[in-house]
């Protein structure tokens, strides 16, 4: 059967096709894009999600980032750098990169005026921070870019990396300033980030097991044992994730939960009381040994990390699985006549053609990380537990709507979030190469 | 050949086939759902609630199929109601969405949602309900309650639900609750060799010292109280609140016996009490005295954990409500004997005793289980209809004697299980002292601090003063924030105006107090009598009040 593009020639004739596709955009854009376009108009709104509905422009954004005068500069030069990585054109890449340069410069220059106000005065705070790094950063954009323009590709992705990098610093830097020095924007966001970052890098840690083991399903001889593993990592699919919660609640049960068990028995315990007590200072594993993970301050991260292992993600599993079918056996074949080892096998012929599947996994896992608010809120509830630590800005984000009704605040935390996903979303795409 | 040829087809097409199961069995549930409920000749009346005790949905039913059917030979019609059970951690979002939504149910059971309990929304989304609970209820006819008003018919006349800021009533109660300690008799006599509870707060200490030598001496692991999240809510309500009664009193400047978070603040700014008075650091004490008999790690732990404890015969008390009453009997029946008794109040105590003075006073409880009619429904003359004929004497002696809960209709009377429930009247007001739930920031903070304080990384001197700091830096923009939500809602009441008019005398910030200014010269226009306000606020802020 001959396909035929439709176009306007034959749109009269064939053009009623295009209906089919009708209802799947229209449920798109009821039920995915006009709720987020929305959010996103709220967020200049103040709103408390009923009638009161009051045109405030960026004021939400103000309260949650600080003086904004601070951040566009910065802001405009990040976009500006990152649109020159995407782009072939060498001198709109030139101008683009000038560009970037002057708002860096003009970041430095705020910085450096606001580090001199009479309320900042009495204030350092590693003075460098303010205005030294976006400096360094000029100066490494321009030797880097030079110096990956002239190098051959593979040096081009490790110029590039060390390029965000230099971004990544005075991001941090003026983050450090505007929020512990200058004492700007809503604190309690930045604070929910914490959690983020240390889950985001524990999760890609966490990822690996799956990739394991889709490899060893994956080389079982047996077609019949690789079915077997199949179903069996489709049937936990079927258990609602509540159910899951529950159990791992009652594992960390410090009374009669498993795990602290567990540990009396194999006498972890007395090694997590020695290190306790000469090396992390916690004050968390004490004699009697009864650690509450989820309710002392010092154990909530780790018992968030530790949470649902050995961390064999049943849906990462299948589609590390997809990606490794597509090998054939020839390839196995010709690699063990050049004498490749288990190992090599690994790196050289599955690690990169699941590398599609991995990179599609990483997106996912961030912005998944990122929005995560629902396992946190049952687990410790909207405050986040002992300390905040349990925090995250999906969290904060309900905290500010359901709790205290101000939904325009809401759709402003949403809005910046969605930014920082979409960056780095972007950052993956990029950086994480699918070579074949 | 046959045999195979379906195997296979079945092999090929399987998940189609589930798949279109699925879609048929989801089409005929909807159809048969609408035939049965929104057909065109039937009414259907929805009604929310978050209530998932054994026994409530049942004895709701049981009411509802006798209206259905009492309404059905009335009138010929046919109508329907249903219940729409919602879990306590969704309930807020969905009775939100739904209201903000238009698509609310026409019965709501009022609480954890702020447009249900708010009362800025409860004026735009609720039926007010004074003039109907003027008239009698007509269900009552032939009995003693005939012609009394049904506001009078409750047993408290309803006087607990009346709203202030909108002078009307928007609730009708089903049932009271009061909260007493359960215990374990067998084990009590067991661990002190006595079967009557303590009397004292220094007798329940000394209970659970005898607890703690016996687990030691026999390597048992019983708990001193089988504790949650919610049992330290519910313990805070009778060992921290009583030590506050004298502050509220003396914070109360607009004297209409509680202390809002405005009066609150103005009050911390005039230096009328702070995070470091004796009386808060000794409440935190005594509520910390009794979180030592709770289960390690105990603030992770919900409602649902410390109730199975207590059940398994694992806690030697848990503190918990008349609602759980015949749950916890039915569950411990085979297990233990069961015994209920009043929280021992801390005013003999030589330390507490000096501001806890006496315990707290249940005279002011009011109706449990409030239901608010959704103005915007279709149906509300049915609902309210429904909920009169709840609360004749019998239904609601009916309702609560099938569920063993507390009745509120005058002379409706309630199971003997339930006699150490009757409300105490003596005492104190039960009164809560709001201080950092002005600053949603400073709340979520202090909520996080708590954890620590109460897990023993903190002490409670970095605790007082950890919370002396938020609410320093974060109860100002707190107190304009409300107010700014308060004056866009409700245009006009004397609580704008008092708070407004206190900022304006007593906050120590020049521009503040501009902008206060420039704020109330725009309200002069209203018909508020500001100078009334302010001189009055003058006196008793300034001890004039107390004086009189």
């Amino acid at each position: 059967m001959s396909t035929q593009a439709i176009g306007l020639k034959n749109f009269a004739t064939r053009g009623w096709v295009l209906l089919m596709v009708v209802p799947t955009i229209a449920m798109i854009t009821i039920f995915s894009y006009y709720p987020a376009i929305e959010a996103m108009r709220h967020s200049f709104y103040n709103w408390d999600g009923g009638t009161i509905e009051e045109f405030t422009g960026l004021e939400n954004i103000r309260l949650l980032l600080g003086d904004l005068s601070l951040w566009w500069p910065l802001g405009l030069s990040f976009f500006c750098g990152f649109l020159s990585l995407f782009l072939d054109h060498p001198s709109v890449r030139r101008v683009l990169r000038g560009v970037t340069v002057v708002f860096l410069a003009y970041t430095a220059y705020g910085l450096y005026k606001h580090a001199q106000t009479p309320a900042m005065a009495d204030k350092s705070f590693w003075p460098s921070l303010q205005w030294g790094f976006p400096w360094l950063l000029c100066l490494g954009y321009v030797l880097g870019g030079r110096k990956a323009h002239q190098a051959n590709n593979k040096s081009v992705k490790w110029y590039s990396a060390a390029l965000l990098g230099c971004y990544l610093f005075p991001l941090i830097a003026e983050m450090m300033y505007l929020v512990q020095v200058a004492k700007m924007g809503d604190w309690l966001f930045w604070l929910s980030f914490r959690l983020i970052f240390i889950l985001v890098v524990a999760n890609v840690v966490k990822m690996l097991p799956s990739v394991f083991t889709a490899i060893c399903v994956h080389r079982l001889k047996s077609e019949g044992a690789q079915y077997f593993y199949r179903v069996m990592f489709v049937i936990p699919m079927i258990i609602p994730q509540l159910v899951g919660l529950l159990i791992w609640k009652f594992f960390y049960d410090p009374n009669v939960g498993p795990l602290n068990k567990l540990l009396i028995i194999t006498h972890m315990d007395k090694v997590l009381i020695w290190l306790d007590t000469w090396v992390l200072h916690w004050g968390a594993f004490t004699e009697p040994f009864k650690p509450a993970w989820l309710g002392e301050p010092s154990l909530i991260i780790p018992a968030l990390i530790f949470w649902g292992f050995p961390w064999v993600g049943v849906v990462g599993v299948l589609i590390y699985l997809s990606g490794l079918q597509n090998i054939g056996t020839e390839v196995y074949e010709a690699a063990e006549l050049d004498g490749i080892g288990w190992w090599g096998k690994f790196i050289y012929i599955e690690l990169p053609l699941i590398m599609t599947q991995i990179r599609l996994n990483l997106i996912l896992l961030v912005i998944g990380t990122f929005q995560a608010w629902s396992f946190q809120f049952l687990l410790l509830g909207s405050s986040g537990g002992p300390e905040n630590k349990g925090l995250t800005p999906g969290l904060y984000m309900y905290y500010k709507g359901f709790e205290t009704q101000n939904f325009g605040y809401a759709c402003a935390v949403g809005l910046v979030l969605f930014f920082i996903i979409m960056a780095l979303t972007m950052i993956n795409q990029k950086y994480v190469r699918v070579e074949k | 050949m046959e045999k195979n040829k379906i195997v296979e087809f079945i092999k090929v097409k399987l998940g189609l086939l589930i798949l279109a199961a699925a879609v048929l069995y989801s089409v005929v549930s909807v159809a048969y759902s609408h035939l049965t409920f929104e057909a065109p000749n039937v009414t259907t009346v929805k009604i929310a609630h978050w209530q998932l005790e054994a026994g409530f949905r049942e004895s709701l039913t049981n009411l509802i199929d006798d209206y259905e059917k009492l309404y059905k030979d009335k009138t010929g019609k046919e109508i329907r109601i249903i219940q729409m059970p919602i879990s306590e951690k969704g309930y807020a979002q969905f009775i939100n969405s739904s209201l903000i939504g238009g698509v609310a149910p026409d019965i709501i059971e009022q609480g954890i949602a702020t447009t249900a309990t708010d009362v800025s929304y409860i004026a735009r989304y609720f039926e007010p309900l004074g003039a109907e609970l003027d008239k009698p209820n007509p269900y009552n006819a032939g009995t003693d309650l005939e012609k009394i008003p049904w506001r009078q018919t409750f047993f408290d006349a309803l006087l607990s639900r009346y709203q202030n800021e909108l002078q009307d009533y928007y609730t009708i109660p089903f049932s009271m609750f009061t909260t007493r300690i359960f215990y374990n008799k067998n084990m009590l006599f067991q661990v002190s060799g006595k079967n009557t509870p303590p009397k004292s707060f220094t007798e329940l200490m000394d209970t659970f010292k005898q607890l703690d030598e016996y687990n030691e001496k026999n390597g048992t692991r019983y708990l001193g109280i089988a504790g949650s999240k919610e049992q330290k809510g519910l313990f805070a309500n009778w060992y921290q609140a009583p030590f506050f009664a004298d502050t509220i009193a003396a914070c109360d400047f607009n004297m209409d016996n509680t202390c809002d978070e405005y009066e609150a603040y103005i009050a911390f700014k005039k230096h009328k009490w702070s995070f470091q008075d004796e009386n808060r650091r000794l409440s935190f004490k005594c509520l910390m005295e009794l979180t030592e008999h709770f289960p390690v790690g105990w603030q992770a732990l919900n409602r649902e954990d410390s109730l199975f404890q207590f059940v398994q015969g694992n806690g030697l008390m848990l503190a918990s409500g008349s609602w759980n009453a015949s749950s916890i009997t039915r569950q411990v029946a085979d297990r233990f004997e069961l015994g209920i008794f009043d929280f021992p109040m801390v005013a003999d105590h030589p330390e507490y005793g000096k501001y806890a003075k006496s315990q707290t006073s249940e005279a002011g409880v009011g109706g449990g289980i409030n239901w608010e009619v959704n103005s915007h429904s279709a149906n509300k003359e049915l609902a309210i209809d429904f909920l009169k004929f709840c609360t004749t004497r019998k239904n609601n002696e009916r309702f609560n004697g099938d569920i063993i809960w507390l009745p509120v209709i005058q002379g409706a009377t309630s199971k003997p299980i339930l006699k150490p429930f009757t409300p105490r009247l003596d005492g104190y007001p039960s009164l809560t002292f709001k201080t950092l739930e002005i600053s949603p920031e400073a709340n979520l903070l202090s909520e996080g601090l708590s954890w620590s304080l109460f897990a023993g990384r903190l002490s409670l001197d970095e605790y007082l003063s950890k919370c002396t700091e938020l609410y320093e830096k974060n109860a100002l923009q707190g107190y304009h924030d409300k107010l700014d939500i308060l004056k866009r809602r409700l245009k006009t009441t004397e609580t704008i105006a008092n708070a407004d008019l206190a900022l304006l005398m007593y906050g120590d910030n020049k521009e503040v107090s501009v902008k206060t200014a420039e704020r109330l010269g725009s309200a002069q226009g209203q018909s508020l009598d500001i100078s009334t306000n302010e001189g009055r606020l003058r006196e008793v802020v300034n001890g004039e009040g107390s004086k009189k």
